[in-house]
């Protein structure tokens, strides 16, 4: 097998950004009919590299070949060229533009008039030939993720691809269609394509791939046949030391009070229910999982919880107090706290001072504010607080919020929330962006919040992580709740299927 | 009243309406590109004061008004292009480059005005277009004059419009460029240049945005004073708005206005006794019922005035 | 700053005037003699007012163009209770009250397009500016109408009737400042102090910092909006009074095409170019409030519209923009990616 020759070779790469060396001369192959999986941590440099073979990112050093010829990657338009396509993690479509629309922006075959029923005439034959199905006239924005991915890998057969590459495509996936995606491109490979998988997910890389490599803050650490690899050898590539992923352990302590929802209703356009009568009580010192594929209503009933949009019917009861019609600020001091998705819009004000940032809060109480009057001292010294406490880096707390990298940003928003004082913290994808050690610690600290009698109200995209710190796991589908799991019964299988709306 | 002089008022207003809308319409139909682009453009006032002047200056003094237009255009066309170096390369705020781009045509305008003619003589006058009849045509009761008896630059303007909607519905260039205002990364990412095609907006709504000033000095009033757009660049980019970026809209909401004014002199003619004043104020107060009918409705390109930096 | 300034003044050469020796003259005459910075700081007092007020709005990035008309409807409220209180009152009295109505004439104007934004979504500088235009003709109509003096009248000049001498806002001892400029320095004070030390201060940043973030703080992002441009439709209202108080003492139409009176247009770049720091904003209001002193005594000499002011307004916007933003090697970068 070794014998075959690759059709891309990546020498010698070297990127670097202005804080970090993202590729440090890596070395990276791809070859005709084979899942090359690109495993490394968050930040290890794998979506830089491959955003360099995509022409997104100029090298500042080392050479692409194809088929041996050197080549030179100028912008995504030459690498269409040479047959390599990518989805990104962050997908790109105009939610506002239906899929054939989407297929044409920037399409080399239409000169000038934008032909769409040629454009639709050639993607049905392209969807049949792998099995790849949607509905060529339905707007992105009413689709589903996975739908959106569909259309994304069908973007990329348009434009003649031959190699693949999928930045993290399972993570807002359930099982049932990370197995359906796992088909297709393994049926892609049958056809003759190549495709790279970008993922920091050890078991996936053993399902899916024929090849590994593994980066390490921006080094190749691991390159082999996967049928050739242990588990053992890869975790050690990937982290360098092995981290153990121990249960946490919990406590049991009695703390009175609840925060209770009862058939809590929101419509959206063309009074289509959102969500649709959700009951469920979140007990304090204990954390409550949201199973759901993003957008089925969970992002928009922590907001209805948080006081961020406005409930068509159904009670919010906190501590016995309904607080359906409170404004934020009053939810706030009666002790929510939250933990957004959106850290650079919502989390901070991307443009002030951490110091700043450190008290959005509690900009209303003591110590911080006296009599409506600003005491910057005390801002300061609970930034610090932060910062040292979860170990952001960041030079002082006078740097701006958007001068931080994602992962230090997150670290702060989470540090934030859970230093002040409250009694339920409502949390979303709280380990998002953060490495493993880093996650474990985020991890870590929502227990121990939770052994101290605070109550969790916890929404992740990642399934293992709501099975390993959650007491109980409620799951949404289409706006309504559809099952629950106490600990003992946690089935990742179960789960899944329940989130696509299937009995199990 | 009788019918007869309804059906006279109605008339008067359909023969007005349009050279009146022109200037607003001109300018409107540049914007609803340079918005689908993405690049909110709220210099509009002072480019079409530029566009004004120098129509104004060039028809003076070489009497050939294709010039005069082309002239303009070009002028309309370097502020469009200052404007996008501000906005698409540098990256600053567009409400307030808006803002300044305004005050520098504006002030300009006055400035340009004053250095040829000084400030104390009688302004010059020039000739305004020769309409066009079409014989036996614009001689059709009631919609002759209206349908067949404007001037050369209208018939071109509808052309653009025509064009315009075309252009960013049914072509692929159309598509990318409202990618662009969309979600730059996308287009980027899809191997369209979003820079290229935000010049591209601008430097259009720029030309435009110079020819709607050129049309009126020398397609309504014949000369110029001090700041005589008074207000239409924004009523031009709160049409853009009230047509929701699609360009028959928006030229469906300048020929309102172009009725607006010509009520607006009929009703002075008609009723004296109401102070003319309250009559000027009548585009305003329109523009702000407008603007207060669409409301949230309308939805705008998603990276509208947001600049785009890569990798961000 | 410096550099829209040295642009600005090739436009003398049009007028076959030096670049230089215009510019020389330019800055000569607003700080070059006493008279001339008397008559500087009669431009700086509505400049300085009104960019205070402006400030407090743009601080949550909400644009307020509507000062102008704002300004007026502080005349017209200020100049019509004046008239009316004249001889009822003592003066003091007088001036309390007609600066409390001008507030409330000026905050009145500054609602309508607050409540449009607020609750359709309307774009605030087209609204805040059709207020503008539509205030330009109420005051017109009313100095030819029903508020027109009667001495006016007889020569049918647009004019209301003057504000009584003992009512007009007094002198600095010694000086022919009015004390219209201690009004402006004291609110430029009392707001840097509100916008840096303040829970509303606090508020308003984060409002400017992005809408999401705002309402996740717990911010009442409707009420500090609404209240932000209150205060700042009442100062420009104030502004108003103390221009008819202490400078005009009648109240005279103000066309949109004359810039001499367009204080509140020229109180943008007098706020945007001092970072909305209202200290900055003093020292701003100052230097262009000369500019156009000095422009206005150009047009005299020289023939030379005092358009070219507004020009210089906006490259020095243009300008100071750059400057604020970013230094030099920053921008390059910028530009290179």
């Amino acid at each position: 097998m070794n014998t075959k020759e690759p059709i891309i070779r990546m020498e010698n790469i070297v990127k670097v950004f202005p804080n970090v060396v993202a590729n440090d001369g890596i070395n990276f192959e791809i070859y005709p009919n084979e899942v090359h999986a690109l495993l490394g941590e968050n930040g290890a440099g794998k979506t830089t590299l491959m955003n360099i073979l995509y022409g997104l990112y100029k090298p500042d050093s080392g050479n692409i070949y194809i088929y041996g010829k050197k080549v030179n990657i100028k912008n995504p338009l030459y690498a269409q060229k040479f047959g390599i396509g990518m989805v990104h993690q962050h997908f790109s479509l105009i939610p506002y533009f239906n899929v054939l629309e989407n297929i044409s922006i920037g399409l080399n075959e239409l000169k000038i008039n934008l032909n769409l029923e040629k454009v639709k005439k050639k993607l049905e034959e392209i969807m049949k030939k792998y099995g790849l199905l949607v509905d060529p006239e339905k707007r992105i924005e009413e689709m589903s993720v996975g739908e959106m991915q569909r259309v994304e890998i069908l973007k990329l057969l348009f434009r003649g691809a031959n190699v693949l590459i999928l930045d993290e495509p399972t993570s807002a996936l359930t099982p049932q269609e990370v197995d359906e995606l796992f088909r297709s491109i393994r049926d892609l490979v049958k056809e003759g394509k190549s495709v790279v998988i970008i993922t920091h997910k050890l078991y996936e890389v053993f399902q899916i791939s024929d090849r590994i490599t593994v980066l390490r803050k921006g080094k190749v650490t691991y390159k082999g046949l996967t049928s050739e690899t242990t588990q053992e050898a890869l975790v050690e590539a990937m982290i360098g030391k092995s981290v153990s992923f121990n249960d946490f352990s919990r406590e049991q302590i009695k703390v009175e009070g609840s925060l209770r929802v009862e058939g809590l209703t929101l419509y959206g356009k063309g009074n289509v229910p959102i969500i649709k009568d959700v009951t469920f009580e979140l007990k304090r010192g204990e954390i409550l999982g949201i199973a759901a594929v993003a957008g089925n209503g969970e992002k928009e009933l922590i907001d209805i919880i948080f006081g961020l949009i406005k409930q068509n019917s159904g009670k919010i009861i906190l501590d016995g107090k309904e607080i359906q019609n409170k404004p934020v600020k009053n939810r706030i001091e009666m002790g929510l706290s939250f933990i957004p998705a959106e850290r650079l819009t919502r989390g901070v004000a991307a443009g002030l001072a951490l110091y700043y940032n450190s008290i959005l809060h509690d900009h209303w109480s003591e110590p911080y504010i006296k009599h409506s009057i600003i005491n910057e001292q005390e801002m300061r010294n609970f930034a610090r607080k932060i910062i040292k406490s979860f170990e952001v880096v960041a030079k002082s707390e006078e740097v701006l919020a958007k001068q931080l990298s994602g992962g230090n940003l997150q670290k702060f928003i989470v540090g934030r929330e859970m230093l002040r004082s409250s009694k339920y913290i409502l949390a979303v994808n709280p380990t998002s962006g953060l490495d493993v050690s880093a996650t474990q610690m985020v991890r870590q600290a929502l227990v121990n919040m939770r052994n101290s009698g605070v109550g969790i109200l916890l929404s992740s995209e990642d399934l293992d992580e709501l099975v390993s710190v959650s007491d109980r796991i409620i799951v949404m589908y289409k706006g309504q709740i559809v099952g629950s799991f106490e600990r003992h019964e946690f089935d990742k299988i179960k789960i899944g299927a329940l989130m696509l709306g299937k009995n199990a | 009243m009788n019918v007869a002089l309804i059906i006279l008022i109605i008339e008067t207003i359909l023969i007005g309406m349009i050279p009146r809308a022109m200037p607003i319409f001109a300018s409107a139909l540049g914007e609803t590109v340079d918005q689908s682009a993405g690049i909110l453009n709220l210099g509009v006032e002072g480019i079409m004061l530029m566009g004004a002047i120098t129509a104004l200056l060039v028809d003076f003094f070489y009497h050939n008004p294709v010039l005069a237009f082309l002239v303009a255009g070009f002028v309309g066309l370097i502020f469009g292009a200052i404007h996008g170096i501000l906005v698409i390369s540098m990256k600053l705020d567009q409400t307030v480059i808006g803002t300044a781009i305004w005050f520098v045509g504006w002030g300009l305008s006055g400035v340009l005005y004053a250095a040829t003619f000084g400030l104390s003589s009688s302004p010059p006058t020039v000739p305004t277009l020769p309409h066009i009849y079409i014989p036996y045509l614009t001689n059709i009761p009631f919609f002759g004059r209206f349908i067949f008896g404007e001037d050369p630059l209208v018939y071109i303007l509808i052309g653009a419009l025509i064009a315009v909607d075309y252009f960013l519905n049914h072509t692929k260039q159309g598509l990318n460029l409202r990618t662009v205002g969309h979600d730059p990364r996308v287009a980027e990412i899809m191997g369209v240049n979003p820079y290229l095609y935000r010049y591209a907006a601008v430097l259009f709504g720029g030309f435009m945005a110079g020819i709607g000033g050129a049309y009126i000095t020398l397609g309504i009033v014949g000369s110029f004073y001090f700041d005589i757009t008074a207000g239409m660049g924004f009523i031009a980019v709160a049409l853009v708005y009230f047509g929701k970026w699609k360009p028959y809209r928006v030229f469906v909401g300048t020929l309102i206005f172009g009725a607006v004014y010509v009520f607006y002199f009929m009703m002075e003619d008609l009723y004296p006794k109401i102070p003319y004043e309250f009559y000027q104020m009548l585009p305003y107060i329109v523009t702000l019922i407008m603007i207060l009918v669409i409301g949230t409705r309308a939805k705008p390109p998603a990276s509208l005035a947001i600049p785009y930096i890569k990798g961000e | 700053m410096i550099l829209g300034l040295l642009v600005s003044s090739a436009f003398f050469i049009l007028f076959r005037l030096s670049p230089f020796i215009g510019l020389a003259t330019l800055l000569y005459e607003g700080f070059g003699t006493v008279y001339g910075w008397y008559n500087t700081l009669r431009m700086t007092i509505p400049l300085l007012i009104i960019a205070v007020g402006l400030s407090v709005p743009f601080t949550a990035k909400f644009w307020n163009i509507g000062a102008q008309g704002q300004f007026i409807l502080g005349e017209i409220f200020a100049t019509w209770i004046g008239l009316l209180l004249s001889k009822c009152v003592p003066p003091l009295a007088d001036i309390i009250i007609a600066m409390f109505f001008a507030f409330i004439g000026g905050a009145i104007w500054a609602i309508p397009p607050t409540v449009m934004k607020l609750y359709s979504g309307a774009n605030e500088i087209i609204t805040t500016l059709m207020m503008n235009f539509v205030a330009v003709y109420l005051l017109l109509w009313l100095v030819s109408g029903p508020m027109q003096g009667a001495q006016a009248r007889l020569v049918g000049a647009p004019s209301s009737a003057p504000i009584p001498a003992q009512d007009m806002l007094p002198l600095i001892p010694g000086t022919q400042i009015s004390t219209g400029f201690l009004i402006g320095l004291a609110l430029a004070i009392i707001f840097y102090w509100i916008l840096k030390y303040t829970e509303f201060g606090y508020e308003l940043k984060l409002i400017g910092e992005g809408e999401q973030v705002a309402s996740y703080s717990g911010i009442n992002i409707k009420r500090q909006i609404f209240l932000s441009m209150i205060i700042s439709g009442g100062i420009s209202g104030i502004a108003g009074m103390v221009y008819v108080y202490g400078i005009t003492s009648t109240l005279i139409p103000q066309f949109f095409s004359d810039i001499s009176t367009s204080f509140g247009y020229v109180g943008i770049p007098v706020a945007l170019m001092s970072s909305l720091n209202p200290i900055g904003i003093i020292f701003a209001s100052i230097f262009l409030g000369g500019i156009l002193n000095g422009a206005f005594v150009m047009e005299a000499i020289y023939s030379i519209p005092i358009d070219v002011v507004i020009t210089i307004y906006g490259l020095i916007m243009i300008f100071s923009i750059i400057g604020i933003m970013f230094d030099l090697p920053k921008l390059i970068k910028r530009w290179k990616r």
